[in-house]
């Protein structure tokens, strides 16, 4: 029996080293989800699930696209009746999250923007951008002007009503729903959980480069995070880890006329695609929440991006455009001055 | 010589148990490699960086001095600066490569967002370029640097 000894106690050993498994990193991207791109990098020894989430970021794509119909009940299906619709569970989460997050920033998000968003990329920068070189003329802008106070009141008469035991979601009035302001955010931080789920602590989730969430690096140590339209690069750098960010920004689709800037980003209390400063950065533990905070403070400012920090637990950044085309800070959230790398 | 055979067959028979435990033990640290190298072949390399170009979604071919086609494109192993023009949906771009790093330099696209991406030298940042269809996926190891915009 003793000759058995040695091989019997190596047995296990040797099984259970062959079990042993190695943390492996996983990528994948999906490009034209909510007419932007969204990559995970993430790294686990529990085996790749990037296919659950290229399943899930298209379907939600699907599910939020206000302007096409879709094999899915969605959006522009909602926005077609005042009936009660019946949706997805994913569809009525993000609506009802809405909903809240409506709430929460005292209508400065507002999902029933959508005919104003239009009204906007149509007259600034055409409905495929073709209008982007020239630019419109101030008659054309006067002319969106002039419908900007009866969609504004429209969108302020209407509702909606979300009923979580039929999960059916009702429109009062006629405002279009639009979840441009909300959707990447809400499928980064959905990402997360299924990163998170299996055990990552080592990941970059990036939902269209505006709502990013980040573990460590492989070495366990936090990331350099930069803001891309700093006036010096990497001026603006931040060393942060296990942190959700997220941006509100005029740079991707802004132009001045008669030295006003003009940008994708709607003021939902005007109805005016104006706002006093060009960036928000946002710092927290929740991407969609973030998603929703960082447009409502560029919008609402200083006073607002203060309160709702500390009710809300985010931390704040907060930009101009006094060097046109370049970000120019304004105030931050003393936390995060800390966490500034060039401060260390 | 007539008790060889038995004899034989008795020892066979007393060890079997250890024939049996050999065999396992040969077939588990084989499957330990093979799995190790599976796992390895799928990781991202410890250094370096590629980075993959799409249009409307696939990946284009794009030719290299060889005749073969390079993408995705190893950027670990480009040593001296080039360029790439590939043609987008409506334009075309020119695709600048240098040591572990990747821009666009010129675009015909009226945004210029692409551009103004500047050269990325992390795994965490593509470049997108919607007004062409135009998408590099850039892997590599996880750098310690993210930007957001």
């Amino acid at each position: 029996m003793k000759r058995r000894l040695l091989p019997s106690l190596l047995l296990p050993v040797l099984v259970l080293a062959s079990c042993e498994k190695t943390p492996v990193f996983y990528s994948g991207s999906n490009i034209d989800v909510f007419h932007s791109f969204f990559t995970w990098n993430y790294e686990t020894t529990e085996g790749d699930i990037s296919d659950e989430i290229q399943d899930f970021t298209f379907r939600l794509g699907r599910l939020c696209d206000p302007y096409s119909e879709s094999t899915y009940q969605n959006l522009w299906s909602i926005n077609q009746t005042n009936d009660p619709v019946a949706v997805e569970d994913d569809l009525f989460d993000i609506l009802s999250l809405a909903v809240d997050l409506q709430e929460k920033t005292e209508g400065y998000f507002n999902p029933l923007i959508g005919k104003l968003t239009l009204l906007w990329k149509e007259t600034l920068f055409g409905l495929d951008g073709e209008k982007r070189n020239e630019g419109p003329t101030r008659e054309e802008i006067k002319a969106a002007e002039a419908q900007v106070p009866a969609l504004v009141r429209e969108m302020e008469a209407s509702s909606l009503v979300l009923d979580p035991e039929a999960k059916t979601v009702q429109r009062i009035g006629d405002a279009h729903i639009d979840l441009g302001g909300l959707v990447k955010g809400y499928s980064t931080e959905r990402v997360k959980q299924m990163v998170q789920g299996i055990g990552s602590k080592h990941y970059v989730i990036n939902g269209g480069q505006s709502s990013i969430s980040f573990g460590t690096t492989k070495d366990g140590n936090p990331y350099n995070v930069s803001l891309q339209y700093s006036v010096v690069p990497k001026e603006n750098t931040y060393s942060l880890a296990n942190s959700d960010i997220s941006t509100s920004a005029i740079y991707e689709q802004y132009l001045y006329v008669d030295g006003i800037a003009y940008s994708h980003v709607i003021n939902p209390k005007t109805g005016l695609p104006n706002a006093d400063y060009s960036m928000a950065f946002l710092v927290g533990n929740n991407s969609a929440l973030l998603d929703a905070f960082s447009t409502s403070v560029m919008i609402a400012g200083p006073e607002k991006a203060r309160e709702w920090g500390a009710k809300f637990g985010f931390e704040y950044a907060l930009f101009d455009d006094m060097f046109k085309g370049y970000a120019r800070l304004v105030e931050e959230s003393e936390t995060l001055t800390e966490k500034r790398v060039s401060a260390k | 010589m007539e008790g060889e055979e038995p004899k034989k067959k008795n020892f066979f028979l007393r060890h079997l148990f250890d024939f049996v435990l050999l065999v396992v033990l040969s077939l588990g640290t084989a499957s330990f490699f093979v799995v190790r190298a599976v796992q390895d072949s799928t990781s991202i390399p410890e250094s370096g960086l590629s980075a993959t170009v799409l249009f409307e979604g696939k990946q284009m071919e794009i030719v290299g001095e060889d005749g073969k086609n390079r993408n995705p494109i190893d950027l670990n192993s480009v040593h001296a600066y080039e360029e790439i023009v590939i043609q987008g949906r409506r334009t075309t771009l020119t695709i600048g490569l240098k040591h572990n790093a990747i821009g666009v330099v010129h675009s015909g696209c009226p945004g210029q967002e692409c551009v103004h991406v500047g050269w990325v030298e992390s795994p965490n940042q593509p470049i997108v370029c919607a007004y062409n269809g135009i998408y590099i996926d850039v892997k590599g190891s996880s750098s310690g640097d993210i930007i957001i915009g």
